[in-house]
């Protein structure tokens, strides 16, 4: 890649808001565990039914911005937060808001599959159990659905009975993926799914990925600069914890406006 | 080191030296010994119940004796060897053992006809048999050819005569008596009563009427009731099968049979019963309450210092002797709980205590608390185990903490709890020394659990099988006599102990093994 | 692809919620009361004996009378039974840490559990019943074997050295745990078929006698000796067990770079593995110390329970633990025996209570070093 002709300014951040309707609305977001910062000043937009890739370089706290959007970072207890976060224009720190509810709606997918010690069927169901009220039949339909959404329904139609530990790594992701699914959410968070797949099953991942934009909103947490190019709409680049440059995925990759944005991309890219 | 190198002195390949050898000299000796000694256990232990040879010693002095040898060792100052001989026939000897000097020993002969009789009073009789039947007749008789014939078929009769009264008792008695215990003058009840008394009584009779007429092998002579005798075999006329046959039906006895004789004689059942009804609510009450504090100290309580000193606490106290948890259940359980629970319930049969003694609850209270710290660890060890995926996938699908908890992670600690209950069941079941102050029984006439009301009986002392091979072994009146009972007794234990141990360490082993299965590409 | 999309099922969020709080509400109150009940021993005894001990109701001197001996008995049962265990169970943590190969370690460490698991009263029994009595008549074959046992480890070291190397590979040091077990039994049987003769020559036919005579040592069937080695034995796989994983959770970066420099296995553990792996191996002596402390059934058993204050190997004792299982029953609660032994019963708490927590310290600091240095925890 070329260098751009025009001088980039080499610090402050550029954030071009996308014009689209938003899902997620963060503004002014710091994240602390103890005394140690995670997050400062982070505002965005997370366009509704659409792709939005996180980037940055390891430590730089795109993983914590993620597990902010559903509140994990609710587990440790020395976790403090300032700013809001909107969901649909609701603020998802407010006390009416209940925590399992706002995971139902703001599913997430982890990096190393994590299918629990059931049958395919039950993991997939599992979501849906806890909400309870649903007849057999119900089930069955929504399970059905689910996998075939996920990509999976033809691989494992036969054997719904059998332990999830024996699927293949990439089916374990797209069944983990299902299992989302199942209980209907409005976003899907994936922290890096495919860095633990081979090269066939991230091709998968990234299939499914494009293919579910149309029925709600993804992001994506990934080192791989490729992977963010080839699936997301929009892309966000952290480092030390803010965000440094966000905008659309082909104006970030071929025409950012900062020039650690783009010392980022070339260095990964090349 | 000097020596060393002498030993090493030419080419010779280069060693590690003396106390890397040493080191696996310890290695090689702790097997030794533990070898040793359950070599030792199970042999004494089984070889207890084969009916060994009985041989006949004549002595140069003329003296006769009869009996099984039991070990030989040589005399003070180096002349010559002694060997011990069981020899039984306690009521005409007024004792069981002979020591006698090989060297004085004229003729060592096995007869076939030596008779071993179990008897329910004086232990073993070794003889001849004369004659069979009622006493009058066999007073004087002369030896009977069918006598051994004679006796099996009277034993075998008496066997179904004893469980015919048995079920008398059981059947007919004990459902009268508790009817006439609620309504005293139910005079349909009296005489049915009287009746199965008397049938009793019939029967019993019946049981009494004949002796056996036996000569011991230096020719004295003794009337036997049959009734006392609980079986007779010719160990010198068996053969090999008869005697596995036999050797079989003594293990068997030995299981399901209670004492006689001041527990040096008969079986172990009821402490087996004792042991196992101790264990059982034992792990009833510790695996939830272990389980519970695990759970609160490794999901719910705020990971901080404080539980970090509690959770060392904990593991701590699994190093407390047992015997400091035997004082806190006398002191808090008996003393304490026990005797308020008399003073409020149980006013009327003071001063003789109810619950203000040592028990069966309170024994098992004392080990559920013995073994609680194992079961916290175990199961701790389990959650800590359990990755945090797991935990955050079935949150992020909107599970409350209770679901995750409930639905993932508990399940997937199972294994760990299991072994954690296994690994305190043997403990508990080893575990003597609290049992001495909280509650267990010599002798206990009856089981804690019978057709009774409220049929378990929690304020009962018991037997247990820890206990039963200290006192047996040590309070006994012929401890020699017991001790191939004691190393049977010791045997079980220890064969229930280390069954116990391999199943955990199988499980944790079978449980560590699935969670590496888990794909991790 | 996608077919209609299911609507959202139907939720119950409230009662769900609820029942959170109720489950957690549930764990907590029910965790501390187990955790509390747990902690109550030290809270009780520390409350019937404190204030009678603070108010005057306890004699100095009366106490000072009957808790020496019994102190005394215990710590002189604890120290043979560790002078018993401690070489036995460092020298095969030592052996099987360094030398095993890992196939037979993992044989190893089950089958040493088992012995662990082994009830007191079985090995008081043994010790007390089989053992004591026949030691007595087989004083100086048993004290012979003392010596023989190592000698014959060297001997047998010695004999390996001139073995042509097929046979040296097939019985290798590092099976030598295994191979040497036959050659110690053999060894053993030799020496109590020669000793009497031995002892007819140098001791006129009768050790005790001899021991009675010139060295003035009364020889009791159970005494100190009989004690220490049974508890020795009971002691000695869980002390085995904790220096064991000290040694073997030193990181291997540590030895490499000794045995690059040239030094043998037994050079690198002496200069190297031993002295990182040194407060780990502390520990592992004081939670065995803490055991035979504590221990009573075999104390019990094999001891004679006499309360006798003598440095003499050959002399019985009685333990605080020993003297509780006897007298407690018996004492009346509230009378001033009962006060004493419950003493003795705080004494044994607190003693074992601090040595196994000064144990943890040390055992999490190592932890935590070894994690530093990069070997796996």
């Amino acid at each position: 890649m070329t260098l751009p002709s025009r001088p980039l300014p080499s610090s402050g951040s550029i954030i071009d808001f996308p014009a689209e309707a938003s899902c997620f609305q963060i503004e002014g977001l710091g994240l602390a565990y103890g005394g140690k910062r995670a997050l400062r000043g982070i505002s965005l937009r997370v366009p509704r039914h659409r792709v939005t890739a996180f980037i940055g370089p390891s430590g730089c706290g795109k993983s914590t911005l993620l597990r902010a959007l559903n509140r994990l970072h609710d587990l440790n207890e020395e976790a403090s937060h300032e700013g809001r976060i909107l969901l649909e224009g609701e603020d998802i720190h407010a006390p009416e808001v209940a925590v399992d509810e706002l995971r139902r709606r703001v599913g997430m997918v982890f990096q190393v599959p994590n299918p629990f010690p059931m049958s395919i069927y039950e993991n997939v169901a599992f979501g849906l159990r806890l909400q309870g009220g649903l007849t057999r039949r119900r089930m069955d339909d929504i399970v059905e659905w689910a996998l075939n959404a996920a990509a999976l329904w033809d691989e494992v139609k036969d054997r719904l009975r059998a332990s999830a530990w024996s699927l293949s790594g990439g089916q374990q992701q797209r069944l983990v993926i299902a299992r989302s699914l199942a209980v209907r959410p409005e976003v899907l968070l994936l922290d890096e799914p495919a860095s633990a797949l081979d090269p066939i099953s991230t091709l998968k991942i990234e299939e499914l990925i494009r293919s579910l934009k149309s029925q709600l909103t993804l992001v994506l947490v990934t080192h791989n600069m490729q992977q963010a190019a080839r699936v997301s709409d929009y892309t966000a680049f952290l480092q030390d914890g803010e965000l440094v440059e966000y905008a659309p995925t082909d104006t970030l990759f071929t025409n950012p406006s900062l020039r650690r944005t783009e010392n980022y991309i070339t260095g990964r890219m090349a | 080191m000097r020596a060393w190198r002498w030993f090493g002195r030419g080419r010779l390949p280069r060693s590690e030296g003396p106390w890397a050898w040493l080191a696996a000299g310890s290695v090689a000796l702790s097997l030794l010994m533990l070898g040793g000694l359950l070599l030792l256990i199970a042999g004494r232990g089984l070889g207890h119940f084969w009916p060994a040879a009985v041989v006949q010693v004549e002595m140069e002095d003329g003296r006769v004796v009869a009996g099984r040898a039991v070990r030989e060792l040589p005399l003070e100052r180096g002349k010559g060897r002694e060997r011990l001989y069981f020899t039984g026939n306690r009521d005409l000897d007024g004792q069981v053992w002979h020591w006698l000097p090989v060297d004085d020993i004229a003729a060592i002969e096995r007869p076939a006809e030596l008779v071993v009789l179990e008897r329910r009073r004086h232990g073993e009789f070794i003889g001849r048999l004369i004659a069979v039947g009622d006493r009058e007749a066999v007073r004087d008789a002369a030896p009977q050819q069918a006598a051994w014939t004679r006796l099996q078929a009277r034993l075998a009769a008496l066997d179904q005569l004893r469980a015919e009264r048995e079920r008398l008792r059981r059947e007919g008695l004990r459902p009268l008596i508790r009817q006439l215990d609620a309504d005293p003058d139910d005079s349909g009840a009296r005489r049915a009563l009287a009746e199965a008394n008397a049938r009793i009584y019939d029967l019993q009779q019946a049981m009494r009427g004949e002796v056996a007429l036996l000569e011991s092998a230096d020719g004295r002579r003794l009337h036997q009731p049959l009734d006392e005798v609980l079986r007779a075999w010719r160990p010198n006329a068996m053969s090999p099968a008869h005697k596995l046959a036999a050797w079989g039906g003594g293990v068997w006895r030995f299981l399901a049979e209670g004492p006689r004789d001041g527990n040096s004689a008969g079986g172990v059942w009821p402490a087996i019963f004792g042991t196992v009804l101790m264990v059982l609510l034992m792990s009833l009450l510790v695996t939830p309450f272990g389980v519970l504090a695990a759970v609160y100290l490794n999901e719910v309580a705020h990971q901080g210092r404080w539980t970090n000193l509690v959770r060392i606490a904990v593991r701590n106290l699994a190093g407390v002797p047992s015997i400091v948890y035997g004082v806190f259940g006398l002191g808090v359980f008996v003393y304490g709980i026990g005797g308020s629970l008399d003073e409020w319930f149980f006013s009327d049969t003071l001063p003789s205590p109810t619950f203000g003694t040592g028990g069966l609850l309170w024994a098992s209270l004392t080990l559920a608390l013995l073994t609680l710290p194992v079961v916290i660890v175990a199961t701790e060890e389990g959650l800590a185990r359990i990755p945090v995926e797991q935990r955050e996938g079935a949150l992020a699908l909107g599970a409350t903490r209770f679901e995750t908890l409930s639905r993932v992670v508990l399940p997937m600690a199972v294994p760990a709890m299991l072994t954690g209950v296994i690994l305190a069941v043997a403990r508990a079941a080893g575990e003597v020394a609290p049992l001495l102050l909280v509650g267990v029984a010599k002798l206990a006439p009856q089981v804690p659990v019978d057709g009774e009301f409220p049929f378990l009986h929690l304020e009962r002392k018991f037997m247990h099988l820890g206990y039963h091979i200290y006192d047996t072994a040590f309070h006994g009146s012929d401890v020699q006599a017991a001790m191939p009972l004691v190393f049977a007794t010791a045997l079980l234990l220890v064969l229930v102990v280390l069954v116990l141990n391999l199943t955990a360490i199988f499980l944790r082993h079978h449980f560590r093994a699935r969670h590496g299965v888990q794909p991790r590409p | 692809m996608i077919e209609p999309a299911p609507v959202s099922p139907p939720s119950r969020p409230l009662w769900r919620r609820q029942r959170d709080r109720l489950a957690t509400a549930l764990i907590t109150a029910g965790g501390i009361g187990v955790i509390v009940a747990v902690l109550a021993i030290g809270v009780f005894l520390a409350m019937e004996v404190l204030p009678a001990l603070l108010g005057g109701a306890l004699d100095s001197a009366r106490i000072r009378m009957s808790l020496t001996p019994m102190a005394w008995g215990t710590l002189k049962a604890a120290f043979w039974a560790m002078a018993f265990a401690i070489p036995l169970a460092l020298g095969a943590a030592m052996h099987s840490a360094l030398f095993m190969s890992q196939r037979l370690r993992s044989r190893m460490k089950p089958t040493l559990e088992m012995m662990e698991a082994l009830p007191g009263v079985v090995i008081g029994f043994v010790a007390g019943l089989v053992l004591a009595p026949w030691v007595e008549r087989h004083l100086a074959g048993s004290l012979a074997l003392l010596l023989v046992m190592p000698l014959g480890v060297l001997l047998a070291a010695a004999a390996w050295r001139r073995l042509p190397s097929a046979g040296r590979r097939r019985l290798s040091l590092a099976r030598a745990g295994l191979w040497l077990v036959p050659w110690l039994a053999l060894l053993a049987t030799l020496t109590l078929v020669v000793s009497p003769g031995l002892e007819t020559r140098l001791f006129g036919g009768d050790l005790r006698g001899w021991l009675d005579a010139e060295l003035d040592l009364d020889y009791a069937t159970r005494n100190a000796m009989i004690v220490g080695l049974a508890m020795g034995f009971a002691v000695m796989p869980s002390v085995y067990a904790l220096a064991e994983d000290a040694l073997s959770g030193v990181p291997g970066r540590l030895g490499e770079g000794a045995h690059a420099l040239g030094a043998t296995r037994w050079q690198t553990l002496w200069r190297v593995v031993l002295p990182a792996a040194a407060p780990g191996i502390f520990a592992a002596v004081m939670i065995g110390a803490g055991r035979a402390v504590g221990e009573t059934m075999i104390v019990l058993m094999a001891s004679g329970n006499t309360a006798l204050m003598s440095l003499s190997p050959f002399e019985g004792m009685r333990t605080m633990a020993a003297g509780i299982a006897v007298e407690l029953p018996e004492a009346v609660p509230g009378s001033e025996a009962y006060r004493l032994l419950l003493l003795a019963a705080l004494l044994l708490f607190g003693f074992t209570f601090l040595v196994n927590t000064l144990a943890e310290v040390v055992r999490s600091r190592l932890r935590r070093r070894y994690r530093w240095l990069g070997g796996s925890p």
